[in-house]
């Protein structure tokens, strides 16, 4: 599926720990979350996995990780995923972690996120659509849940959560802030220059797919399709 | 003017009625509504809940029964008559002439809508609905211009409910068949329009490009906003040229024409979107709450807060504008 | 059995008023049609152009024998077009084609029939018609077999008729999409829509042939070609058959199918002749299975997945 450039948000500072962060406890942080979850929030599950179980690749774009989430009523998983899983899985959801979670706490519209191009969707999106609403029919609070996982240790979890968001707020301001110092004209430029050849390469492994798939078409346009030919003058 | 505002869940419902809606519309969790989509939509339980709640804030709850019932399945589209005129819905949304006419028989004082499905663009087809099932009000199609609208309340006796937010048919609704042509499931008979079970997004080098079907309704460059691929706000060739033939993919937004719409007497103003999470519910919601709030004190604002939220990201006024055509 | 009707389709392009007279006048001279429709159903801006030839072509019809029908548009969306209506309805002698709810209240109490731009989808509907002095049905494209046999079983006196070749209409809209093509809003479009007579072919971005623009309709890319079908049609019930117009031999045309609703040749034969016609034609029959509507089966019994 796709390589995506990552995104540049507060989660990307994360990325050596997790790197180096034992597999075992990052499984099981996604075990003890997923329990939490099912057992919060059953009839989400239910909803979705009405008519098939199914399994999601989640592409976190600021992580140099990616989950594994199994839809079941009654068994579902969440864990990282392993290289050669891409058969199993029935669909693709790309964007940066905090969209993410916005969308998982239905804090954020995901049609609105969909159409600004945060989140991409790659295979069957009807399942992803199925996902996305029974979520929204719940009032998913996701600092309970965290908090709830940690058991014992809940009231502590939760001044340490709220300790932690605030951390990532500013880090957010910090970063967006240093996004912009980055994107002067050498930068963009730079960084333009390296996407496109990249880009070209993977275009042209279409174009030949393409050709050998059908052959009629013998003029493909990969892009150069942004202009509307039909748009009549703006309102007098 | 009444805002009548959608829910997909019992979530959404609750979001609508705290941002200050008047009606909140819904269905249920089957093919006898126009938003059939996975995962949402309410069970006859979450209904009588929804109602409840609804009524607790003095909110009314519409349910939108609005496709054309399958040969040999009415009594699907029957059961879901009577159980909303059980739950106490305050009226049901219908678009069918046999489903109208069941209504008006089984229940002679349930309030009947008429569905923007059975697309009565005119005053005799209005006239007739009136005369022959009683409905009392019209949801308008959007292919009407204001002044059209102006002149149709001007003859008839019934209210009429326009659109005022949300994804905008660009063809007379409930007389399109160009997602079954490309999927096999349409609008009037299935409850959806271009299907999510039948779209696909495939990278192309740096373009994404959306397919319905065996279908390409679009291809985007990198730097470009992707919509859902909705047929007819796909990108087309004909004749050489290629673009949006039908629509750019822009949502529409009265904002601007509030005091027009309800200079030309209209009733209501319906929000569309129950597929839309309940995000977007609170906001577009407690948007037009405070417009129309405003207005009622005798201001206006005619500027839109609410385009992040569209498709594409951009608004039209669409019909309403005469120069759309 | 009794003989099946065979159908001539209002012309739904706007042809110049010489093609058209010509095309009626063959139609009343060397076809067996037995229904000729006659009107606009499309666009009202184009009803100026041939308005003033329809008595002389209804009566030219008539003389050779066949039943004229005038259909009405499809999208009625002002009071000049229910106007025209209100003098439709009140046409004596003449059967009049239904095609938007607004004209039904009109024709209560004389004979009409209802056009296949109603939605006329289940038995509720189909007896509410027929309770109201429906003389025959035209079904929706878009209606699978299944939905046919069902109506079928409730039609009692009432003809069904189901159109069996041309492009199928998609979709109309107030706004016209020739003219938008051309660059020209609708008040402006300077009639070029008549630059295509079968419509304007669209294609997709990878150049997949998809749709026809035709002013405010959109109709298919593909012809429906249903003749696979026709016995079991007539076995179940449907007595009318409908050819929509295009630009090819439609006299050969409709030469065809009444072979073929006399069962006196086969489909595959049919089809022959019609890819011999040399005119740009690609089949579909997917509606009738349930199935994408762009899809060609042939058979019934194959099912999508």
């Amino acid at each position: 599926m796709t390589e995506s450039y990552p995104s540049f948000t507060p989660f990307f500072l994360a990325n050596p720990f997790i790197r180096n962060a034992p597999t075992f406890l990052v499984a099981r942080i996604c075990h003890q979350a997923m329990a939490t979850m099912h057992h919060r929030y059953r009839p989400v599950f239910e909803r979705i996995a009405e008519q098939e179980a199914f399994a999601l690749l989640i592409s976190p774009t600021d992580l140099d990780l990616q989950f594994y989430l199994k839809i079941d009523a009654d068994h579902p998983e969440l864990r990282p995923a392993r290289h050669g899983e891409e058969e199993t899985i029935a669909a693709q959801i790309s964007g940066p972690l905090p969209a993410l979670l916005e969308l998982l706490q239905g804090s954020s519209d995901g049609d609105a996120l969909f159409f600004s191009r945060t989140l991409r969707i790659e295979g069957r999106t009807e399942l992803v659509v199925a996902l996305r609403n029974a979520l929204d029919g719940e009032s998913i609070d996701l600092r309970s849940a965290v908090a709830e996982s940690f058991g014992v240790m809940g009231p502590a979890a939760k001044v340490a959560l709220g300790l932690a968001e605030k951390i990532y707020r500013q880090l957010q301001h910090d970063m967006n802030r240093t996004a912009d110092a980055l994107t002067s004209p050498t930068a963009t430029r730079l960084l333009g220059l390296e996407k496109r050849t990249s880009a070209q390469a993977a275009t042209m492994a279409e174009i030949e797919k393409t050709i050998q798939r059908r052959n009629r078409h013998t003029r493909v346009k990969p892009s150069g399709t942004a202009k509307d030919d039909f748009a009549l003058p703006a309102n007098p | 003017m009444e805002l009548v505002c959608p829910a997909g869940t019992p979530a959404s419902l609750h979001a609508a009625v705290a941002a200050g809606a008047d009606v909140v519309y819904c269905g249920f969790r089957d093919a006898t509504n126009a938003r059939n989509f996975p995962g949402l939509n309410f069970s006859r339980a979450e209904l009588r809940d929804a109602v409840e709640h609804a009524h607790k804030h003095g909110v009314h709850v519409y349910l939108a029964c609005n496709t054309y019932p399958q040969a040999g399945a009415e009594e699907i589209w029957h059961k879901a008559v009577d159980d909303a005129v059980a739950i106490g819905i305050d009226a049901i949304i219908l678009a069918d002439i046999g489903l109208l006419r069941y209504a008006r028989d089984r229940h002679p004082d349930a309030r009947l809508h008429l569905s923007v499905q059975a697309s009565a663009s005119n005053e005799e087809a209005i006239r007739f609905y009136h005369q022959e099932f009683g409905v009392r009000r019209v949801v308008l199609p959007r292919v009407l211009s204001l002044d059209e609208i102006r002149t149709l309340n001007q003859r008839i006796q019934v209210e009429t409910e326009v659109f005022a937010f949300g994804g905008m048919c660009v063809m007379a609704e409930g007389r399109c068949s160009l997602s079954s042509y490309a999927t096999g499931e349409s609008p009037n008979m299935n409850g959806v329009c271009s299907p999510a079970a039948h779209v696909h997004y495939e990278e192309r080098g740096d373009a994404t490009v959306s397919r319905l079907g065996n279908f390409t309704i679009n291809i985007y460059d990198s730097d470009e906003k992707v919509g859902y691929p909705t047929l007819c706000k796909g990108r087309f060739r004909a004749m050489d040229k290629s673009g949006y033939l039908f629509e750019e993919p822009t949502s529409l937004d009265v904002t601007a024409i509030l005091p027009e719409l309800a200079d030309a007497g209209v009733s209501a103003l319906k929000i569309e979107g129950r597929q839309r999470g309940k995000a977007y519910i609170s906001q577009v919601v407690g948007a037009f709450r405070a417009s129309l709030d405003k207005i009622a004190k005798g201001q206006h604002d005619a500027r839109s807060k609410l385009s992040t939220l569209s498709e594409g990201q951009s608004d039209t006024t669409g019909a309403y504008r005469r120069n759309w055509q | 059995m009794t003989r099946s009707r065979l159908v001539m389709g209002p012309v739904l392009f706007h042809w110049d008023e010489s093609r058209k007279i010509d095309f009626y006048n063959r139609i009343a001279d060397e076809t067996d049609v037995d229904t000729v429709h006659v009107g606009e159903v499309v666009c009202a801006k184009r009803m100026p152009f041939f308005d003033k030839h329809l008595p002389d072509v209804i009566e030219r019809l008539q003389r050779a024998g066949k039943e004229v029908v005038l259909s009405t548009l499809a999208l009625v969306m002002n009071e000049r077009e229910v106007n025209q209506l209100r003098d439709i309805a009140q046409m004596p002698g003449l059967l009049i084609e239904a095609n938007d709810v607004s004209i039904v209240r009109l024709l209560a109490g004389q004979t009409h029939m209802i056009g296949p731009y109603i939605n006329t989808y289940n038995e509720g509907t189909f007896s509410y018609f027929a309770d109201k002095g429906a003389k025959r049905i035209a079904l929706p494209w878009e209606l699978p077999m299944s939905s046919i046999a069902k109506l079928c079983n409730v039609r009692k006196a009432v003809e069904i008729e189901v159109q069996v070749f041309g492009r199928i209409p998609l979709a109309i809209s107030a706004r016209c999409y020739s003219a938008r093509a051309h660059g020209l809003h609708k008040d402006g479009c300077r009639y070029v829509c008549s630059e295509h007579q079968d419509g304007m072919d669209v294609e997709t971005l990878d150049e997949t042939p998809f749709l026809a623009v035709n002013g405010l309709q959109t109709l298919s890319y593909h012809y429906t070609e249903l003749s696979d079908h026709i016995a079991q049609m007539q076995d179940t019930g449907v007595s009318a058959f409908r050819l929509s117009p295009h630009s090819l031999n439609m006299t050969k045309v409709s030469d065809l199918y009444r072979q073929v609703l006399a069962h006196e040749t086969s489909p595959e034969e049919l089809r022959h002749h019609l890819n011999e016609m040399h005119f740009p034609m690609s089949f579909a029959d997917g509606f009738l299975h349930g199935v994408p509507g762009a899809e060609f089966r042939q058979t019934l019994d194959q099912r999508a997945e």
